[in-house]
């Protein structure tokens, strides 16, 4: 390498240097702005849906219905603490063993909102519990789920679709929450 | 004679500082790009035609989780929607799931003259020698949000008497009402597969999702046109609904993909209050009951228990909505039957 290249490999630093600079200067920004916006909205993003979002969108919801604590930072929570508190409620069962950053299939999504609307069609489902292939099957007959594969992995903007139908069914069974 | 041979120069001169400008380039692309926030804005603010009043949006109703966000000189501003919140064309409306939100199109020279609308609050009653306005303060439209919803107020303006409002929805429930004027309004809710434009005054419910598309059920009234670019439209009547789904649509229109699942809702038949009080719903294949009233129905007469028992009764309001039944006949409503056991 020449002399003749130091100055322009200077400049070539230089500039770099100047670019990551401000392109930190915007990531922080994106943070800053991305966190005031509701959590659902960087959740909406994702292709693939994971386990903990399906546990913190459901959550939320079982917040803003008032069956858990106002009070809980359901966003701070751990994921222990957050499948927990799904348990205790019915939601999540306990004999589960997800990981977090595995992605939420659509069975397992149509356990949790079968199990929040405490739907139990059949005889033998009402004395033995339902299965997350006959929850899935269930919501899809009622509706709140498309027809498809159940291990599919949901996305980010399907598992908020279907938590809205939720809402929508929960307000609909209770008028006077409107 | 021997000739020093030059060696031919092929490249450029300084290749340094062309790898270095790709590398600048390279790097600025993949990192100083918009804001997700930003990505999801509008240009830039919404432009206003010559000889328009923009609609003054105010908030009528919110719970949950509800944001906003607002391009202000090139930086996104991002804000909690509250009661107080005024809205304008190109703010951008984020809710969580289980949210709620009601927005209320109005005239701007119609609110001005009513500075303080409480609009869950009754009005004391005054003596007006004219007839009282129809336009309802002027409310030129209302939208109501409803769980997980992205909403961008693309336009709202007035001129020449007309509305024009757009919403651009990429996901998202809502139901919308429009006032019917003279001269039509335009109201419009874009999804990334259709366009629905509100012609009559009533949308039930609008969902747009990414898995089961686009379902619109209309209202008592009104009539809704489902088109696309090319200017074609489906018309909905009342009590109808349109489907068009997520699917590749072979015909290369999304309108006829949205005729063929035309489905029309099945209508709900109350009786009347002397009729069985138990009826089945079958869009929703489940029982309710014809004669139930909700708490704030006491004052509606026909087949309505509680309001007998509030008309016959000789105690005063408690504003809870119950009053003790002191039995009588007559009463309002006209039917004459006072059912004591709240059937």
């Amino acid at each position: 390498m020449t002399t003749r290249m130091n100055g322009p490999l200077a400049i070539a630093a230089c500039g770099l240097l100047a670019v990551s600079l401000t392109a930190g200067g915007q990531n922080a920004r994106r943070d800053q702005a991305d966190a005031r916006l509701p959590a659902s909205v960087t959740v909406s993003r994702k292709p693939r849906a994971k386990i903990i979002d399906g546990y913190r969108a459901m959550a939320r919801l079982a917040r803003q219905h008032g069956r858990i604590d106002r009070q809980l930072d359901i966003d701070e929570m751990s994921f222990a603490d957050l499948r927990s508190t799904l348990v205790r409620e019915g939601v999540v069962d306990d004999g589960w063993g997800f990981i977090p950053m595995a992605g939420l299939k659509r069975d397992v999504l149509a356990y949790m909102a079968a199990s929040y609307l405490d739907i139990r069609p059949g005889l033998l489902t009402s004395i033995f519990g339902m299965t997350r292939r006959y929850s899935y099957r269930e919501m899809h007959h009622r509706g709140l789920m498309v027809q498809g594969q159940p291990r599919q992995v949901v996305s980010g903007s399907e598992l908020l679709s279907v938590l809205t139908r939720v809402a929508a069914e929960v307000d609909r069974r209770d008028p006077d929450r409107q | 004679m021997f000739h020093r041979q030059q060696p031919t120069r092929t490249g450029s001169r300084y290749p340094a500082i062309g790898i270095a400008c790709l590398l600048v380039a390279a790097y600025g692309a993949f990192t100083s790009g918009p804001t997700t926030i930003r990505a999801q804005q509008p240009p830039g603010p919404a432009v206003v035609p010559k000889g328009a009043q923009p609609l003054l949006i105010a908030v009528s109703q919110v719970s949950g989780d509800v944001t906003y966000t607002r391009r202000v000189n090139n930086r996104t501003r991002v804000r909690t929607v509250t009661l107080a919140s005024k809205l304008q064309a190109g703010d951008t409306v984020h809710m969580d799931v289980g949210a709620r939100c009601l927005l209320l199109f109005r005239n701007a020279g119609k609110a001005a003259a009513n500075l303080a609308p409480a609009f869950d609050a009754i009005r004391p009653i005054a003596f007006r020698p004219e007839a009282p306005a129809t336009d309802g303060d002027g409310v030129v439209a209302a939208v109501l949000l409803r769980g997980y919803s992205e909403a961008s107020i693309a336009m709202a303006f007035e001129r020449n008497q007309a509305a024009t409002i757009q919403i651009d929805m990429p996901q998202g429930v809502a139901r919308a009402g429009v006032v019917p004027t003279a001269i039509k309004p335009r109201f419009r809710i874009r999804s990334p597969r259709t366009v629905v434009a509100v012609r009559g005054t009533e949308i039930r419910e609008l969902e747009i999702s990414v898995d089961r598309g686009d379902i619109l059920s209309m209202g008592r009234t009104g009539v809704v046109a489902a088109n696309v670019r090319s200017g074609l439209y489906r018309s909905a009547q009342s009590e109808q609904g349109t489907r068009k789904g997520t699917g590749t649509d072979r015909r290369s229109s999304r309108l006829v993909r949205a005729i063929m699942d035309l489905n029309i809702r099945s209508r709900v038949v109350l009786a009347g209050p002397h009729k069985g009080r138990i009826e089945f719903d079958q869009a929703k294949r489940e029982p309710r009951d014809a004669q139930s009233f909700g708490k704030g129905d006491r004052l509606k007469p026909n087949g309505n228990p509680k309001f007998q028992n509030f008309i016959n009764s000789n105690k005063p309001d408690d504003g809870t909505g119950r009053a003790d039944s002191t039995g009588g006949g007559g009463g309002g409503g006209g039917d004459g039957t006072i059912d004591g056991d709240g059937g």
